[in-house]
């Protein structure tokens, strides 16, 4: 393996790093990955590594079908692990990456399309950093993130609540706020500390920052016609934290993982249900409960 | 009855809790919060192969708690009953 021909990158303090005959190519191909770049030789551990080869085909025993991010994904499992093969929406072309078990070891083939390459490479990877993360403490959320003095708020509810419309008021209204992401930051346990990193993937918003704040709380947002916050009981935040998570379920050591990783969470950082307006009082209520507990 | 397939125990915020696991049950996003005798009587049943019947948990719950035997049967029957509204055993 030539080392001139990987591209790595870090996303919250994890290395992974993608191999190609074109390396420039790759670069190209995923313009929100560039602030997450990683130049240190000296790799230790990385996450997995991810190469484009030719041709792949689908194998296995097909398991499971899903929708993700504007695609089709069926998952096989195979000798050698799990095979995905995903189909774009308004595409006819499979494109294919086989794992092994543990999803340290990946395989991608594209095609010469670059703005479909770049949206398959794109989905893999991310597919590919839940999965071989789930088991190291570390979730890819669901979810919309302000930033407040080192501090981090996530806010989460099912697509069209108005995620990104609450952390936009948060920005009009209180002051010293920040964006970090607003579609999918990652969640980790670090030494007993909760944090939340900016990443490549932010949904519709161009918001890529590879920086991290200290979680203060989660915040689930409903649509209602008055303001009011409730903070949750563990349990109950262990349900809402759950649907917010990528989680895959059909592998038992995934889940597992999962499941330890949000049992911790939900019993140490504080977790509410905001029902709200998409209007500033809603902010302003939200802002004044979540950092006075 | 039968715990169905995929269904587990777990410890989840100190709370014992029967989770979905698998390819089967990928659509069911609830979570059960079972009592501490409930808890019993499902390791109990797990051990066993998963297999019960009402009167195997009524003859669990005198053996372990110092009730008798009508009171172990009613509420026998009657934990049965939610384990299968909740879909998490089957007939």
């Amino acid at each position: 393996m030539k080392e001139q021909n990987k591209v790595t990158y870090q996303v919250a303090k994890h290395i992974f790093s993608i191999l190609s005959d074109h390396p420039a190519v790759v670069r190209t191909l995923l313009p929100s990955y560039e602030p997450f770049l990683f130049t240190e030789t000296a790799v230790k551990e990385p996450l997995f590594l991810l190469e484009i080869v030719g041709n792949l085909s689908v194998e296995g025993t097909k398991i499971h079908q899903f929708s993700w991010d504007d695609a089709q994904i069926a998952i096989y499992t195979t000798d050698y692990g799990y095979c995905f093969g995903l189909i774009p929406h308004n595409c006819t072309d499979l494109f294919v990456l086989q794992a092994t078990h543990d999803f340290s070891s990946l395989k991608v083939s594209l095609q010469s399309d670059s703005r479909v390459d770049s949206f398959v490479l794109n989905n893999f990877i991310m597919l590919a950093y839940a999965f071989a993360t789930a088991s190291k403490a570390t979730i890819l959320m669901h979810a919309s993130v302000i930033k407040r003095k080192n501090q981090g708020y996530l806010f989460l509810g099912v697509s069209g609540t108005g995620k990104s419309t609450h952390s936009q008021l948060w920005l009009d209204t209180i002051p010293q706020t920040a964006l970090l992401n607003d579609d999918n930051p990652v969640v980790r346990i670090i030494e007993g500390k909760k944090i939340v990193f900016g990443t490549p993937w932010s949904g519709k918003t161009p918001c890529y920052k590879n920086e991290s704040a200290s979680i203060a709380a989660f915040v689930e947002l409903q649509q209602a016609p008055s303001n009011q916050i409730t903070s949750l009981e563990p349990l109950e935040a262990y349900v809402v934290l759950l649907a917010s998570s990528s989680l895959m379920k059909w592998d038992q050591r995934i889940s597992d993982g999962l499941m330890q990783t949000l049992s911790d969470l939900s019993m140490s950082v504080p977790v509410y249900n905001l029902n709200c307006l998409p209007d500033k009082a809603a902010a302003k209520l939200c802002f004044a409960r979540v950092t006075h507990g | 009855m039968k715990i169905k397939e995929g269904f587990v125990l777990r410890d989840v915020c100190n709370s014992n809790v029967v989770v979905a696991q698998g390819v089967e049950n990928i659509d069911f996003n609830k979570i059960i919060k079972l009592n501490d005798s409930a808890a019993y009587l499902w390791k109990q049943i797990e051990t066993d192969g998963g297999s019960f019947t009402p009167d195997k948990l009524a003859d669990l719950l005198v053996k372990e708690y110092d009730i008798d035997r009508e009171t172990a049967s009613t509420d026998a029957v009657t934990l049965s009953q939610s384990w299968l509204d909740a879909g998490i055993v089957a007939e």
